[in-house]
């Protein structure tokens, strides 16, 4: 009771603020042991991650200094709210009032000694605001902060010049060198208590936000919105004034002053508030239920208590590894981590440029607070792949890529729901409502989606959807496997710590396999599988049938040449196509660059050299082949974008395999393919795909009680949309044609969606209750073989030209084409079912494919082409006729023998 | 006596004022002279073509199609170091200003556009040298 009594009594801000100030010296002398002014941030972290004595010690002398600006301020107030004057000389009193400047400047320099990002922007502001002083502007700037590479001056300055100067003028006007012991104790706890609890803070180097220490946010703030810096100059000065002249006032100017301070006061409090909790990455203002939120402004609040009982194991704490200027507790106990590419080794990234976390906290717990087990989902991509000095380049775009965005998949799945009226809408799949269409892109379709995240560890299986950048650069190699099942089975196994998955450009077409084994299936076609409707029980698994997802039946048809070369998806995608190049497009076809004729070409390609590239495919050119100096890269004649692993050099042209780093030398087309001008419009695939996957007769239900699934929210729900498949086929693709703004090409087409929509089981206020759509999508069969089909398969084929299968004949008595199909006509419009037009039609007038731009031929393309198809049925496609025709059809007609019959049109 | 001791106390205060003004310039004259000896003038990197922006402590290198230029990457605001970009922002992250790759101000609170800083290219080396 004695003790609080004399504590009481005693009290004044002024003795705590000299007891604070009397801990903040003496710590400091003992934090000049570890400090290291020459390295200081390897220094502070070293003590932070090691040196947990220092830790509280460096703790001690931040908080007791937090404490003494605190407790002076309110000690300065505390004057002048008392009315009475303050007795003390003017000499003394302008020393003073100096003395709150140095105040700040002892504790300025105490933040600037730091050496982190933070710390690096302040000294160029303080430079800069110094600088502004008339006349001895830059003198002063240079005394106080010396060189911006050593902070040996304001070394100097913060535990000499501005110390003594506070040192003395606080024994000048208060007469005293000690605080009352009592006072000096109970100061001394609190401090120790905060300082155990409160790691004195530090940028961690990687966070892009950068703020100043927290009685500088408000000033930082006014400086955002100050033009003219120099302003702020004289807002000090204002200040120091109106400090220095209140007790010199009558009683009425004291207290408009005192008033003025004070509104000066709550609006420097406002100002510190919003700068500190509510501006973010380059000072931009961000709300607290915005995305990045928690990182960009509360990671500053990040912080541990200090641990004196670590969980290091013994003779691994003076691991010395120095990453990006800095300490990192994570790969003391990580040290042994095998499985790391270079560009991702941790000792040059450490983890938590990944991984996140508390670098700088020596527990375990404290260190893995707020990790990130799995980095590179488009969550946190910003904080784990997009830090500064890693991809934010790439990760500011991701989001225009189409396995991102979606935009493509949900504008067409709206426009057959009758949603809107065109399937070419840029949209996005973070922007799904709740309409029919979107409750069914929810419940079937949106799983495929780079941004779906990975929750789970564990190597890219045939199952797996999304992941962000890991969907595509992560790989397990044998022993990570290997541990991680291990652990699966034994979770007290792990051995799977030390393996780690490699994160690499090593991108196989397993990565793409999960997603793109369905829908168009490039994946599976690529290969050479085609999926059937048989159920497990009915095959036999071999050579001819084979199993996806543990249920799926796949035959195999025939896989592409390039598959049989043993080139990869990543071979001709390139990183602009597959990782987005900021623009959006609508659809895949528009987003991709690379075409066959940008390495199967004729003429003497465009080429660009090694310094003419753009940056990152230069990167990653040289990452995976060397030097690449002499380079000649080929180029694709959509967007002049480099192929990186294509080297044109004396005539001839060389391909080399990304993963595997195989050569090839890339063949010229075949003398047909660019012969006359009968087919110059015809794409390289509508020939050279041997065979494309179709569907027709699909039926989509709403099941209001079955058991479904949100793969947005990932719940469960009751309720879901449901596919009924017709039929699966696998043959030659039909033809249509594409429409630009100069041009048009013949490319391959497929069944994509002839299907009916039960939309009144979704909602009896819709009143379309049942949609049918006889819908046509443009193909990328991947399905390349050298030889071309023949010219029957497409002038004499029902399905080539979209009448579906069945009988085209021509009669040569009534000099007429007929067409009997093999399925019957839907009733909903009257065409076969797995037609794309009536025999003769055109479909003129309405979007008929999943494009607006695919049309079928027109009545007079396929009358020419039917033409043609006339003379085939007695000349072969060696034949002179048939060679001649591509030449000049013309000539050819007007040179027929008697005996030639055309069809009359 | 009395105008003795005016005169004295006058000697003395016009002595302090001029040694103080001594020292001042004394003081102005060394740092002067020791910032010109000391700071650096010169800074030799290696040119990347490929790379359209990359940053340095003192400049940002900016290849534009056909024509490479340095910039500083002192903030005109308040001198933070300029250290990303967006899209064709320059961004500083302390006060939020914005400029683009020909340094003009997109944004403030900056006013003044980046400085174009002088520089040399080696061929022979590939090395970019900045005055700063």
């Amino acid at each position: 009771m004695k003790f609080w009594k004399e504590i009481t009594n005693d009290f004044t801000y002024g003795q705590v603020s000299l007891a604070a100030f009397l801990i903040c010296g003496i710590s400091g002398v003992f934090l000049a042991i570890p400090y290291d002014v020459d390295n200081p941030l390897f220094s502070i972290t070293n003590i932070m991650v090691i040196n947990p004595a220092a830790s509280f010690i460096r703790n001690l002398h931040f908080w007791s200094a937090q404490v003494f600006l605190v407790f002076t301020l309110i000690h300065i107030w505390d004057h002048f709210n008392r009315k009475r004057d303050i007795q003390l000389k003017k000499s003394v009193w302008i020393r003073l009032t100096i003395g709150i400047i140095i105040m700040f400047l002892v504790m300025l320099t105490g933040f600037l000694l730091k050496g982190d990002a933070d710390t690096r922007q302040a000294w160029r502001i303080l430079n800069s605001l110094i600088n502004e002083i008339p006349i001895l502007g830059s003198a002063i700037a240079y005394s106080l902060l010396g060189n911006e590479d050593s902070l040996q001056l304001i070394y100097v300055h913060h535990i000499a010049t501005f110390t003594i100067f506070i040192a003395i003028i606080t024994f000048e006007h208060s007469r005293k060198i000690w605080s009352k012991s009592e006072i000096l104790f109970v100061t001394l706890i609190i401090t120790a208590v905060l300082s155990f609890i409160f790691t004195a803070p530090v940028h961690d180097g990687v966070n892009l936000t950068v703020k100043g220490p927290w009685y500088f946010v408000g000033f930082q703030e006014i400086l955002h919105w100050l033009t003219l810096p120099w302003i702020s100059l004289l807002i000090v000065i204002l200040f120091l004034v109106i400090i220095y002249i209140v007790p010199y006032f009558g009683t009425k100017s004291a207290t408009i002053s005192k008033r003025l301070l004070l509104i000066f006061t709550v609006f420097y409090i406002f100002l510190t508030i919003s700068g500190m909790f509510f501006r973010g990455e380059n000072w931009k203002w961000i709300w607290p239920w915005e995305k990045g939120y928690s990182y960009s402004v509360l990671g500053s609040f990040s912080t541990s208590s200090v641990r004196f009982l670590t969980d290091f194991p013994d003779g691994v704490m003076s691991s010395n590894a120095i990453i990006d200027g800095k300490k990192e507790s994570c790969v003391i106990c990580h040290s042994d981590v095998r499985g790391f590419s270079p560009s991702h080794n941790p000792k040059a990234i450490g983890c938590y440029s990944c991984h996140g976390g508390n670098p700088f906290d020596a527990d375990k717990d404290g260190a893995h607070k707020n990790m990130i087990l799995i980095p590179g989902n488009f969550l946190d991509a910003n904080r784990s792949c997009g830090t500064t000095n890693c991809h934010p380049d790439i990760t500011q775009r991701k989001e225009s890529n189409l396995m991102s965005n979606l935009s493509g998949m949900i504008s067409v799945d709206r426009f057959v729901f009758n949603e809107q009226d065109n399937p070419d809408i840029i949209t996005d799949v973070h922007h799904l409502g709740n309409s029919a269409a979107d409750e069914h892109l929810k419940n079937l379709c949106v799983k495929c989606h780079l941004d779906n995240p990975k929750t789970e560890t564990g190597p890219v299986t045939e199952k797996t959807r999304g992941g962000g950048c890991l969907a595509c650069h992560i790989n397990y190699d044998e022993f990570a496997t290997t541990a991680w099942l291990n652990h699966n089975v034994d979770e007290n196994d792990t051995s799977y710590l030390q393996f780690h998955p490699t994160i690499s450009m090593q991108v196989t077409n397993q990565h793409c396999f999960g997603c793109h084994s369905r829908s168009g299936r490039i994946s599976t076609n690529y290969e050479g599988w085609h999926e059937t409707t048989l159920g497990i029980d009915e095959v036999e698994l071999d050579s001819n049938y084979r199993l996806v997802e543990e249920s799926r039946v796949f035959k195999y048809i025939e896989e592409d040449i390039h598959h049989s070369l043993g080139l990869s998806c990543i071979d001709c995608h390139n990183s602009y196509e597959l990782m987005g190049d900021g623009n959006y497009y609508a659809h895949q076809e528009d987003q991709n660059t690379i075409s066959c004729q940008d390495c199967h070409f004729s003429h003497k390609p465009n080429t660009l050299g090694s310094e003419e590239i753009d940056n990152e495919s230069a990167i990653i050119a040289a990452l995976r082949f060397g030097d690449i100096t002499n380079k000649n890269f080929l180029v694709t004649k959509k967007r002049d974008i480099p192929l990186i692993n294509t080297d044109f050099d004396d005539d001839t042209a060389y391909f080399f395999s990304k993963n595997e780093g195989t050569t090839y030398v890339l063949s010229e087309p075949a003398e047909i393919c660019t012969k006359g001008k009968a087919h110059d419009k015809l794409s390289c695939s509508s020939c050279h795909s041997s065979w494309a996957p179709s569907c027709i007769g699909c039926h989509n239900e709403y099941e209001p009680y079955e058991p479904g699934y949100n793969m947005v929210t990932r719940l469960e729900k009751e309720g879901t949309w449901v596919e009924y498949v017709g039929e699966y086929n696998a043959g030659l693709p039909a033809l249509g044609v594409r429409s630009t703004d100069n041009d048009k090409e013949v490319i391959p087409v497929v069944p994509g969606m002839v299907l009916t929509i039960d939309v009144g089981s979704f909602s009896k206020e819709l009143h379309d209750s049942l949609i049918f759509h006889r819908l046509f999508a443009p193909s990328a069969p991947h399905t390349t073989v050298t030889k071309g089909r023949d010219c029957k398969s497409c002038h004499n084929s029902p399905v080539a030209l979209g009448y579906g299968k069945g009988e085209l004949s021509f009669n040569t008595d009534s000099k007429k084409w007929t067409f009997n199909s093999h399925y019957q006509n839907n009733p909903a419009d009257n065409i076969p079912e797995d037609a794309w037009i009536g025999f003769m039609d055109d479909r003129n007038g309405e979007i008929v494919s999943t494009r607006s731009n695919v049309h079928p031929f027109s009545i007079e393309t396929q009358q020419n082409i039917l033409t043609v198809g006339a003379c085939l049925t007695c000349h072969d496609d060696d034949s002179e006729v048939a060679q001649g025709s591509l030449i000049n059809f013309d000539s050819v007609v007007d040179n027929r023998i008697s005996k030639c019959i055309l069809p009359i049109w | 006596m009395g105008k003795k001791r005016h005169s004295r106390r006058t000697f003395i205060k016009v002595g302090i004022a001029g040694v103080t003004l001594g020292a001042l310039v004394l003081w102005d004259k060394m740092v002067g002279k020791h910032k010109e000896i000391s700071q650096k003038k010169e800074i030799e990197v290696p040119l990347n073509p490929n790379q359209q922006v990359s940053f340095y402590d003192d400049f940002i290198v900016i290849n534009n199609e056909k024509e490479t230029h340095v910039l500083t990457s002192r903030c005109t605001h308040l001198g933070c170091k300029i250290n990303s970009y967006s899209g064709s922002d320059l961004l500083c992250p302390c006060h939020g200003s914005s400029f683009d790759f020909n340094g003009n101000v997109k944004k403030g609170p900056a006013l003044k556009p980046l400085e174009k800083l002088k520089f040399d290219f080696d061929e022979g080396s590939g090395n970019l040298t900045v005055k700063i």
